[in-house]
């Protein structure tokens, strides 16, 4: 992953799944196109994987996310629980939902508490790509 | 209460389809859906079960050998190897497959999080009420990707209004 520049801050990426298969997809996905110019993402570095909403809300308060992937089916505290502290804490970050659940009811529901999209499982890396890049749009 | 219906079938087998292929990258032969005997369900190294309530009931699980949890999770950059880390990738793909089927089905079909076990432990989950298998023959979908088998067991019906 190229170094950060002063000029062109990364913006900071927090990752939340309860799945270790889908963390590491993400986060492979984000060191191959998070800096490559071709992807037209802004730059993208991993501050922090959280295996529920309980560590995301957690993270969030350290690590201060621009943007964020958020799963919705999570054991403890689900993903549109999560949603609503992680809006407390930081507004700004742009929240991009990551679920296999993608009725209109539970979309139009994250979308209403602040999340800027919604990417359905499975997903390919370009899907994520573009997703990203939308939500940072 | 009534059975599935091949849409509902279709629909199911095409999710597990979808994952593997957008996932990996290499689509999954998938076999048409065949009843099974509800005492002789397949079962491998790992599996991810998923409980459904709410408009039906029921239960779907993903169960694959070893040999497949550790390409798989190669294939998506996953070096790490362990029981855990192979469980964890059998719940998710259940959890997937079950998440797709539901906007088939409808929001009110609610889906648990994965319960997922390692080596034969259906039976146990049997008795610990966990596990609940409603049909005397459920739906079974047979999985080939690259050269390994899995198997995708489907027993929901719809819930008594």
């Amino acid at each position: 992953m190229p170094p950060e520049s002063p000029e062109s801050p990364a913006m900071r990426l927090l990752i939340v799944d309860d799945s270790n298969l889908i963390r590491t997809f993400i986060a492979r996905i984000v060191a191959n196109k998070g800096y490559a110019p071709e992807s037209g993402l802004p730059g993208l570095r991993i501050v922090g994987l959280a295996r529920t909403g309980t560590e995301a809300v957690e993270l969030a308060r350290q690590t201060t996310p621009d943007i964020v992937t958020l799963d919705i089916t999570m054991p403890e505290m689900d993903g549109l629980e999560c949603l609503d502290q992680l809006m407390q804490i930081v507004p700004r970050a742009r929240v991009l939902m990551v679920s296999a659940l993608s009725d209109k009811a539970t979309a139009l529901s994250a979308l209403k508490k602040g999340a800027r999209g919604f990417l359905h499982k499975p997903f390919t890396e370009e899907d994520l790509v573009n997703a990203l890049r939308e939500v940072l749009a | 209460m009534s059975a599935l219906t091949t849409g509902d079938l279709q629909v199911i087998t095409e999710a597990a389809q979808s994952y593997f292929s957008r996932l990996t990258r290499e689509a999954a032969r998938v076999s048409a859906a065949y009843l099974a005997e509800r005492h002789a369900l397949p079962e491998f190294d790992y599996t991810g079960l998923i409980r459904v309530s709410g408009s039906h009931r029921g239960c779907v699980y993903f169960t694959a050998p070893k040999m497949m949890m550790r390409y798989l999770l190669l294939s998506v950059g996953e070096t790490l190897q362990g029981d855990e880390i192979f469980m964890d990738a059998a719940g998710e793909i259940a959890n997937t497959i079950a998440g797709n089927a539901r906007k088939h089905f409808g929001e009110k079909m609610e889906i648990s999080v994965p319960t997922t076990l390692k080596g034969a432990g259906l039976e146990e989950l049997g008795r610990s009420g966990v596990l609940q298998i409603l049909r005397e023959r459920p739906m079974v979908i047979n999985i080939q990707w690259q050269t390994m088998a899995a198997a995708l067991v489907v027993d929901l019906e719809t819930a008594a209004a």
